[in-house]
């Protein structure tokens, strides 16, 4: 079990949370909170330790394109890396979508 | 022979798994304690057939192929829902996990659905080696080939978490695996894994 912490500069407010993924092996949670701040926290809590730089140029590659304001939560469970940017690219599409739910 | 993901192969010899990377040792180690390997989710490269390793602890996965001619056997989870090779599996009796099997399965064939252990479960049941244990999660597969009601899905859920342990459920589509708990939801889009990759879907079977 490791935790990585990551930081990048923002500048795109998005308007709500999102929670995408399962707890499931091979898969991912992601929680993400919109900040009021002009940064974006990820906290990655891994079941699969050493991928440190995989996830540093994973998460740089995303927020480089969709430099968002949020507090993030990830939780893996041995997510592929393809999974892992779907999962990202689904948690933006929830917390960027002005209508409410289902 | 028809290989799907899940699938315990049994091979003939160590060496005839191929690595991409360097061989860690727990790897090698654990080929040489139980002959099996697990067909991954990923393209077949003309007759290699793409494999996962499992090693003691839950970081130990590591990916290889093996060439089609190097199996000996291959057992379906569903082969060993079907034989309920657990009723004789003492191990699996002292760690609970076959009052689990039993529940799920006279569950899941009371609703007509074909069902089988995956993960360190169906590995021990498959090997006979000591895999899973008191910690273990039950790793399960359902083959849902007709589009199945997000309602439907809910019921299922709410049946499994009467099941002594914790029941992870994959269901097999005809396009790929989505995870029940996830399609219960209801939610307007799916994670739908294919040998391709994951792809978010509206329909997983369609």
């Amino acid at each position: 079990m490791e935790t990585l912490t990551f930081k990048f500069n923002a500048t795109k407010s998005v308007p709500k949370h999102a929670y995408v993924g399962v707890v499931a092996s091979g898969d991912l949670e992601i929680l993400l909170e919109p900040s009021k701040e002009e940064k974006a926290y990820v906290v990655v809590r891994t079941a699969s330790d050493g991928f440190g730089e995989t996830w540093k140029n994973l998460l740089d590659r995303f927020f480089a394109v969709h430099d968002i304001a949020a507090n993030i939560e990830i939780n893996d469970f041995g997510a592929t890396p393809g999974m892992v940017s779907m999962r990202l690219l689904q948690a933006l599409e929830v917390c960027s979508s002005e209508k409410t739910e289902r | 022979m028809e290989l799907n993901p899940h699938d315990l192969i049994r091979f003939r010899n160590p060496d005839s798994i191929i690595f991409d990377s360097p061989k860690p040792g727990w790897a090698i180690e654990s080929l040489m304690r139980a002959p099996f390997v697990v067909v991954r989710r990923a393209p077949m490269l003309g007759s290699a057939v793409p494999v996962g390793i499992r090693g003691g602890s839950r970081n130990q996965r590591l990916a290889a192929t093996i060439e089609l001619d190097h199996i000996i056997q291959r057992v379906a989870p569903e082969e060993l829902a079907l034989s309920k090779s657990w009723r004789t599996n003492k191990h699996l009796q002292e760690i609970g996990i076959s009052y689990a099997l039993e529940f799920v399965d006279s569950l899941l064939t009371q609703e007509r659905m074909n069902w089988g252990p995956t993960g360190s479960v169906g590995f021990e049941l498959a090997s006979g080696i000591f895999t899973a244990t008191e910690n273990s999660d039950l790793d399960i597969t359902i083959r849902v080939t007709k589009f199945l009601t997000v309602d439907t899905a809910k019921e299922l859920m709410a049946k499994l978490l009467q099941a002594p342990v914790k029941v992870d459920v994959q269901l097999e589509t005809i396009k790929g695996c989505i995870i029940l708990a996830e399609y219960a939801r209801g939610e307007s889009l799916i994670m739908l894994r294919t040998t391709d990759g994951p792809r978010l879907v509206k329909n997983p079977w369609l």
